[in-house]
């Protein structure tokens, strides 16, 4: 089959590496997967390969439609091009939406979406089934098509980032720093924890693209709780560093903290665990469905920090710690595996085919 | 670096702080929504009916901002990331690249470059140009969010400002004075 993947924001973030993923499993699986993104705003930049990865405007994306004769064009929460997604009129695509953003503004173009005209919805887990549901209504056929995560980059046996000797518990926060992700809380919890345990290291990884304005409150912030010295932000890193990164704060016996009002699926979370770097989390729906009773999980609420002080106890005295982290790195490995999601596309793609 | 002692103990205020903030940014969004044009739509197709002179109103209403959204939508917005107009050149042969006014004479050479424009240093420093020495006589937030990662691509970090400091040293100085491989004082010519 012939698959063409459509997003707007070409950032190096969580929609466009879980594209890159699908893209490498449906072409394991003897498949072609195209992938479009509106805008460059920096992947363009990291890609070695760009095959089959084009960045343009509505007008190229038309063109890339029209050219090529798809099986299948799935847009992601681009709402602008749906409309051109299904080609020219003697030569229509079926056009499946996958809705992977789970904030109110982002999930508002589903009010004014007709969904009868799609071939099908997808989504990456049940908990955006349900908001997706509450916007479309019941008689919408929503399925769940699950994520990958990148198994070969995220292992247990990474080797950790050559960073000096450990010393301390380093924890690390991964995203964008914006209100959604809530990094202020991240650098007030380092200021917390580095007074509870006499010292901590905290790597924020992202802000890649914050506004001068914000990387000036992220400096005067980590100033007034006194810790510029503890903090590391590095605003953009490759995979591979930051799977070593997870293996570094698992080694030191610190965690993954994660702040975020809300997350869709949690692939820093879930990778983080892949390398054995365990997880203290608000306690979000998604996450109760991602990570059911993992004992390198901690969800709390995020606002507490007697909960998260424990949780932080809690982990550092795990028994067993190694079985723990080949548990988890199986059980993640199968539910989000890149053949798990083959079959799920291809048999939705299938059913709209036999329908 | 000087410690903030201000900081200690006061975590309560600044999760409360947190908190007003993050309640700030919600109700931020939810006014936008309420200042979106669909939403403002909607209010105007409540006043509509029943059918009246206000109708008409409405109707001419609803068209101005309808063409006004197609107009927005057709504006070229242009890519978001930008050119490298003025970019440093000769980034291969480098091994200190100075953000400043001027090269420290222990590094002056051939091989030392100097900028004190942090967006060309930028577009450079993301480049693929061999890891050398990076020395900072001047703090920008564009380069100093970067340090930590050029660290761990090998380069080495020398904080060594132009000016003297009077008084506290900001945010991105401590940050910088913690963060640097070495620091250093004085003019250095």
């Amino acid at each position: 089959m012939k698959i063409l993947y459509a997003y707007r924001y070409g950032i190096v973030g969580g929609v466009s590496t879980q594209l890159l993923l699908r893209q490498k499993a449906l072409k394991s699986a003897g498949h072609q997967a195209f992938l479009f993104f509106s805008q460059d705003n920096g992947l363009g930049q990291v890609l070695a390969d760009r095959n089959r990865i084009f960045f343009g405007s509505e007008m190229s994306f038309q063109k890339l439609v029209r050219q090529e004769q798809f099986d299948a064009v799935v847009v992601i929460d681009s709402p602008e091009l749906l409309a051109a997604a299904s080609g020219p009129i003697f030569q229509r695509n079926p056009v499946y939406l996958d809705v992977h953003t789970t904030t109110d503004t982002g999930l508002s173009y589903l009010h004014d979406l007709d969904a009868t005209r799609l071939a099908g919805v997808m989504v990456p887990t049940n908990y955006s089934a349900a908001l997706v549901g509450q916007r479309l209504g019941d008689s919408v056929d929503i399925q769940v098509v699950p994520n990958i995560l990148n198994t070969e980059v995220f292992h247990p046996d990474v080797e950790d980032i050559p960073a000096g000797a450990l010393t301390l518990p380093e924890f690390v926060w991964v995203g964008k720093l914006d209100n959604h992700k809530n990094w202020r809380l991240a650098l007030v919890y380092a200021g917390m924890l580095n007074d509870l345990l006499g010292g901590i290291r905290l790597h924020v990884v992202g802000g890649y693209t914050a506004p001068p304005k914000r990387a000036e409150e992220f400096f005067e912030l980590a100033s007034r709780l006194g810790i510029s010295n503890s903090v590391n932000w590095f605003d953009r890193v490759e995979n591979t560093t930051l799977a070593g990164l997870y293996k570094r704060c698992a080694s030191s016996g610190g965690a993954m903290l994660v702040t975020s009002r809300d997350e869709s699926f949690g692939m820093a979370a879930a990778e983080s665990l892949l390398c054995g770097c365990s997880l203290i989390a608000n306690d979000l729906p998604v996450f109760r469905e991602v990570f059911p009773s993992m004992p390198l999980v901690k969800l709390v609420d995020i606002w507490d920090p007697e909960q998260v002080a424990n949780a932080v106890q809690q982990l550092a005295s795990l028994d067993e710690y190694e079985a723990l982290v080949g548990q988890v790195y199986k059980q993640l490995g199968s539910r989000y595996g890149a053949g798990a999601f083959v079959e799920s596309f291809l048999s939705m793609l299938g059913e709209h085919r036999s329908q | 670096m000087t410690a903030r002692n201000d900081a200690k103990g006061d975590w309560q205020g600044y999760l409360i702080e947190a908190l007003k903030e993050d309640l700030n940014s919600r109700e931020a969004e939810i006014d936008s929504i309420r200042n979106s044009l669909r939403y403002r739509v909607g209010g105007w197709v409540l006043e509509a009916w029943p059918p009246s002179h206000r109708t008409v109103v409405i109707m001419v209403r609803m068209l101005v901002a309808f063409i006004r959204l197609k107009k927005r939508k057709n504006i070229v917005t242009g890519k978001a990331s930008r050119s490298a107009d003025g970019a440093i050149s000769g980034g291969q042969n480098v091994e200190f690249v100075v953000y400043g006014h001027c090269v420290p004479e222990v590094y002056a050479g051939e091989r030392a470059i100097c900028s004190d424009d942090p967006a060309a240093l930028v577009v450079l420093l993301d480049s693929d140009m061999p890891a050398g020495t990076l020395v900072l006589r001047l703090a920008d937030q564009a380069i100093s969010r970067r340090v930590e990662r050029l660290r761990l691509s090998g380069w080495r970090i020398v904080w060594w400002p132009e000016g003297v400091e009077t008084g506290e040293e900001s945010p991105q100085v401590q940050y910088l004075s913690a963060h640097a491989d070495e620091c250093r004082a004085g003019s250095g010519s």
